[in-house]
């Protein structure tokens, strides 16, 4: 099965009540919308049912995504608002690591504050996303899944310096992009 | 309103804290294992429905016996209900007791309740079975080129579409194994395993057959006993559900014993098998070569 990209598949979706194209979305965004959902709520658990929760959504409102212009920011809301939610049902928003990230980001936690955060999130997201392929997939296991480079190497078939190389270069883009945000936001 | 222009320092903290922010998902919370969860929450009558029109469609060109055959039942007033695996095991209670354990991209289809003279199911894939006895009642298993007929008993199908050969293997009690034409049969007794080739529509019967090394899949188990590194391929693209191809002929024919029972991903056993130092692998485009060193 090619790639179809996302606007197509909306289409077949919305038009067709496509099972098949509603199944490669799932397949193309689920780690996307698992890892946002993850920066929310800390626990896979969590992430895995709200994240689920939202592709049911998506599924059975189907109608409503003609309206939906940018489908990367819609279903980043999406899955916010339904982690946010969760937290609150769970009545863990006090015990919850959010807090932890934000401190050294801001101290001050104002509702402005808050969506620098998770603009900056959502920028590292779509800055990861838009990495060469191999780059990409090696950074995250090593930067975020934390695995060794030793195991990365051999998943790879490549060698370590190679996988360094890599984090390197993806480190050193994503730098780029981080400045550019900020230099944008002036 | 918002931050001033960042010290290489600050960039470098906010970049370790935006990637110890997040991870993919990893084990059971990955895409695949997942969404078994999402289609039991979907409709479920609404979403079978559908699924079936998606298969036929697509089965016309890719498959000759394969699916197509599966959904002839489809207008018949009795429901059939259809199980599907992706990555994982699945055990399945059919109407009349009968015990299976479903392999991974395999696919069962029965119907909700059997028929009169006979149970019938159809099986795409590889499956075990735990038959319930009743002589007045047969139970047949077919697959795109053999029926399996048994009377009550303990057995292994191996059918995978893309592959010629279907091998039955018997633990207990016993079974028929006739081609579609009915032209060749063959009984079995326990520990005895047929093999059938529709290429050449021949079956061949081994017998005293160590029988646990064929249904160690049910445990997460692979066993290579003496395998060729072509049975081996074939092997893991039905368990991964990846393309593997293989360009060297006498690399084709190496033989490999190895038994993988740490739940092993794909990559893991080709990196084990590869240090034997034989072959390396690529991958590319989807799907895995192997060449020789």
């Amino acid at each position: 099965m090619e790639d179809r990209c996302i606007d197509q598949l909306l289409t077949d979706i919305i038009k067709r009540n496509s099972d098949s194209a509603f199944k490669e979305l799932y397949y193309q965004c689920y780690d996307r919308f698992f890892r946002i959902a993850y920066y929310y709520l800390q626990k896979d658990e969590w992430a895995q049912e709200v994240v689920l929760d939202v592709f049911l959504n998506i599924w059975n409102n189907r109608a409503a995504l003609s309206d939906v212009r940018n489908f990367s920011n819609y279903s980043f809301v999406l899955i916010k608002n339904a982690a946010i939610n969760f937290l609150e049902k769970e009545d863990k928003r006090k015990t919850n690591s959010l807090d932890s990230i934000k401190e050294p980001l801001s101290c001050i936690s104002s509702p402005e504050e808050e969506m620098i955060d998770d603009e900056l999130f959502q920028y590292y997201l779509n800055a990861v996303e838009e990495l060469p392929e191999k780059c990409r997939e090696i950074y995250k296991l090593v930067r975020e899944d934390k695995k060794s480079y030793m195991q990365v190497a051999e998943l790879f078939n490549i060698s370590p310096k190679t996988v360094d190389a890599q984090v390197q270069k993806a480190v050193s883009k994503l730098k780029e992009k981080i400045n550019a945000f900020f230099l944008d936001s002036q | 309103m918002n931050q001033l222009p960042k010290s290489e320092k600050e960039v470098n903290e906010l970049l370790n804290k935006l990637a110890s922010s997040t991870h993919s998902p990893q084990g059971k919370f990955t895409a695949d294992n997942s969404f078994d969860i999402l289609r039991k929450r979907v409709a479920p009558s609404k979403y079978r429905l559908r699924f079936y029109q998606y298969m036929s469609a697509a089965a016309a060109i890719i498959l000759v016996l394969g699916f197509s055959w599966m959904f002839y039942n489809v207008e018949q007033p009795i429901s059939i209900k259809t199980i599907r695996t992706l990555a994982e095991i699945k055990e399945i209670k059919l109407p009349d007791g009968t015990q299976v354990v479903l392999d991974r991209y395999s696919s069962i289809q029965f119907p909700e309740t059997f028929g009169d003279k006979t149970r019938d199911v159809k099986l795409l894939g590889e499956a075990y079975f735990e038959v319930t006895k009743n002589p007045a009642k047969p139970f047949v298993v077919e697959t795109h080129s053999v029926n399996i007929k048994v009377l009550g008993t303990h057995f292994n199908v191996e059918a995978y579409k893309d592959d010629p050969n279907i091998t039955t293997t018997l633990l207990e009690g016993s079974v028929s194994v006739t081609n579609k034409e009915q032209s060749k049969r063959l009984i079995l007794r326990p520990n005895e395993t047929a093999i059938y080739n529709k290429n050449v529509s021949a079956f061949t019967h081994l017998k005293d057959v160590d029988v646990e090394n064929d249904v160690a899949w049910r445990q997460g188990i692979l066993i290579f006993n003496s395998a060729s590194m072509e049975d081996i391929a074939l092997s893991l693209s039905h368990k991964f559900n990846v393309k593997i191809e293989i360009n060297n002929a006498e690399l084709r024919k190496h033989k490999f014993t190895a038994r993988f029972d740490n739940q092993e991903n794909l990559y893991e056993i080709l990196n084990l098998l590869k240090s034997t130092g034989n072959f390396n692998y690529v991958k590319a485009n989807n799907r895995i070569r192997i060449q020789i060193k």
